[in-house]
């Protein structure tokens, strides 16, 4: 079964709501015209067949009233002439409501025996009368009619000739108003739905203002909300209201559910820290014990030697060197950045792991087209970045083989690769890696991924891991910016 | 201007002379007209058996007759006094012929009396409308018996009696034509243009 194409902007909907409404009122008005059309053809139908049948009946009466053994009425004066004829149509007209009529000369233009169903009678006016002498003239063997419009009203006359030939019968009808039958009433029809279509376009204009209004104020909420999420939507009337408290107490659950979560993660980091702290430390110290009793037990012999103290110094040095990395993790020292090109820190930095790598015979490339790599940066820092990755890359490399460190310059941010060919990190260590004291490496502090993702999110960039096919790529993205000085 | 007088004088008196003798043969006329409906009235309540509706009929036919005044009266007027006085007593006497014996062979019979009162019919609803012109005190009698006539004629109708249904409706239609002509007497006929 087809579906039909149905506008899902709140626009549209609103737009084809407004055009069907107005398409009602029209049809509204279409209808209300012809219904007044209508009624005033069907009263002059009716009209037109009452005089039609009282001509045909003057006429048959006056046929009638000739053939009958009295006076003949034309040697009557005309006064007595005119008497009879009006009882005559007098009481052909009684059967028929609203008419007046009688009988027509055509020399003279004369009325004879002019009566009315209701028994007053109006003298025609010489419109009426040439009305009159026009259906005359329109008669033959039928009888002819003839319509006349004066300002709001109606008249219809029809007439028949007299058998005798002389003159005719006729019958008229004024229809008062009927020209606008319902006129008042129309005008008033037509004012109400004019009325209502304007509240309607009004009543829609309005809603879509406060539709538009209602989701530009929720959305520019929603738009702070996602920089300041303890900011709350405005309280506001209506339905909008109701959205807008239904999202601010989403967003009070939210907030308490991430700090729970957070409070969560809190002890739970703190507790691999302990643990990593506890495992770092315990070895030196296990070391330094091992040393120390040692030493302890050479100084009862009296053969006690250097070496014994200078691996006990040697451990505590490495314990320094942990808390350093330790404090380093904790409160990342702040940042002196300023705008410069990365090429002398990529430099700078394979310089510092040159020795590590051709102890094991590896190559460090560094691969940089002409673009710019300029960054706001602390160079030192992202040089102690780029050192973990190579140091990384180096103890994962297998021996002779290739190391690249690629940046490039695209879409406002720059980018640096670096890559091994080694076997890369299993995915199943994939989202553990970036953790602090998380190592595969039985020496390793667990602490240079972790701190380098401190160090490259203070600088409003991203570390992550990019799997490949060969081997492991770590990408650093910086926004690009500024000058180099 | 003396011969001139005498000729005007001389034509005068001879205008008067055969305008006079137009009026005296005119007022003749009148009294034979008078004298032949007085006849006719004296004849008809002269019958015996004479019913409601006749008696109303002589009665209304002798007050219009006293009504008329030879050569005191315009011709016009007299005319229609007379000739309402002949309707009436004619009614009557289509009542007196509407009581004989019914000729039952007479051809076509039915379909006559149906065709004549429906125009006595009509001529009946036309009374009320003469007789509020006919100035009479008593119209409204006259518009009763009308309707009495033709209902009994209708009467007859329904019994088959065709012949007298057609009488009693002819004399239904006499009483309103006598009501027309009364109404007609109203309005007095234009005078003839006088030679100057």
């Amino acid at each position: 079964m087809p579906r039909w194409p149905v506008p899902q902007g709140l626009r549209s909907q609103i737009a084809i709501i407004s055009l069907a409404a107005l398409a009602v009122i029209a049809l509204a008005a279409l209808l209300i015209r012809d219904v007044i059309g209508q009624t005033e053809s069907r009263l002059l139908a009716e009209a037109r067949r009452q005089c039609e049948a009282a001509c045909r009946e003057l006429v048959r009466q006056h046929q009638e009233r000739t053939a009958w053994g009295g006076d003949a009425l034309e040697n009557l004066p005309v006064e007595a002439q005119d008497l009879s004829l009006r009882g005559l149509t007098a009481t052909v007209l009684r059967s028929y409501e609203g008419l007046e009529g009688g009988f027509y000369r055509p020399a003279g233009a004369r009325v004879f025996g002019q009566a009315g169903s209701s028994g007053l009678v109006r003298a025609l006016s010489p419109a009426e009368l040439n009305l009159v002498g026009a259906a005359v003239a329109r008669a033959g063997a039928d009888p002819g009619t003839a319509i006349a419009a004066w300002d709001r009203d109606l008249v219809v006359a029809a007439a028949a000739r007299l058998k005798s030939g002389e003159g005719a019968a006729f019958a008229l009808k004024r229809l008062s108003g009927a020209r606008d039958p319902v006129g008042r009433r129309r005008r008033w029809l037509y004012g109400a739905l004019a009325l209502t279509a304007m509240l309607g376009i009004g009543a829609v204009v309005s809603l879509w203002f406060a539709l538009r209004a209602g989701v530009a104020q929720i959305s520019a909420g929603l738009r702070f909300m996602e920089r300041d999420f303890t900011y709350r939507l405005p309280a506001i009337g209506g339905e909008f209201g109701r959205i807008s408290r239904a999202i601010n107490q989403m967003a009070d659950r939210r907030m308490a559910l991430e700090a729970g979560v957070r409070r969560q993660d809190r002890l739970a980091a703190l507790g691999k820290v302990v643990a990593g702290v506890a495992h770092e430390i315990r070895n030196p110290l296990n070391s330094m014990r091992l040393t120390l009793e040692l030493l302890d037990r050479r100084l009862k012999r009296g053969a006690a030697s250097r070496e014994e103290v200078r691996a006990a110094i040697q451990e505590i040095d490495r314990l320094d060197r942990i808390l350093a990395r330790l404090l380093a993790f904790g409160r990342p020292a702040p940042a002196e950045r300023r705008p410069q090109d990365l090429r002398p820190l990529l430099e700078e930095a394979a310089q510092m792991v040159q020795e590590q790598a051709r102890t094991k015979g590896l190559e460090v490339v560094i691969q940089t087209g002409q673009e710019r790599l300029v960054a706001d940066v602390d160079g030192p820092q992202i040089v102690q970045v780029l050192v973990n990755l190579l140091l990384n890359a180096i103890e994962a490399s297998p021996p002779a083989g290739r190391i690249e460190v690629a940046a490039v310059a695209a879409d406002g941010r720059i980018e640096v690769r670096v890559s091994d060919h080694g076997p890369g990190v299993p995915e199943h260590l994939r989202p553990h890696i970036f953790e602090a004291f998380f190592t595969t490496r039985p020496e390793g502090a667990g602490l240079g991924l972790s701190v380098s993702r401190e160090i490259v999110a203070g600088h409003g960039g991203e570390l992550e891991y990019e799997p490949s096919g060969v081997g492991a790529t770590f990408r650093i993205s910086l926004p690009a910016g500024g000058s180099a000085v | 201007m003396r011969k001139l007088l005498l000729c005007l004088a001389a034509a005068s008196l001879a205008a008067w002379v055969v305008t006079g003798k137009e009026r005296r043969s005119e007022a003749e006329r009148q009294q034979e007209k008078i004298r032949e409906l007085r006849k006719k009235l004296a004849r008809r309540t002269g019958l015996a058996k004479a019913g409601e509706e006749q008696k109303f009929l002589h009665a209304r036919a002798a007050a219009l007759l006293d009504r008329l005044k030879p050569s005191a009266q315009d011709r016009y007027v007299f005319d229609r006094i007379s000739r309402a006085a002949g309707d009436l007593l004619e009614a009557s006497e289509e009542i007196a012929e509407s009581r004989e014996p019914e000729d039952r062979r007479e051809p076509g019979d039915r379909e006559q009396a149906s065709r004549d009162l429906q125009r006595y019919y009509f001529r009946v609803q036309q009374a009320e409308y003469f007789a509020g012109l006919s100035g009479e005190s008593d119209a409204a009698e006259y518009v009763k018996h009308s309707r009495a006539l033709y209902q009994q004629g209708r009467s007859a109708y329904d019994a088959g009696q065709y012949r007298r249904a057609r009488k009693l409706g002819e004399a239904a239609g006499l009483v309103v034509s006598a009501l027309e002509r009364l109404a007609q007497a109203r309005f007095s006929a234009p005078e003839p243009p006088r030679l100057k």
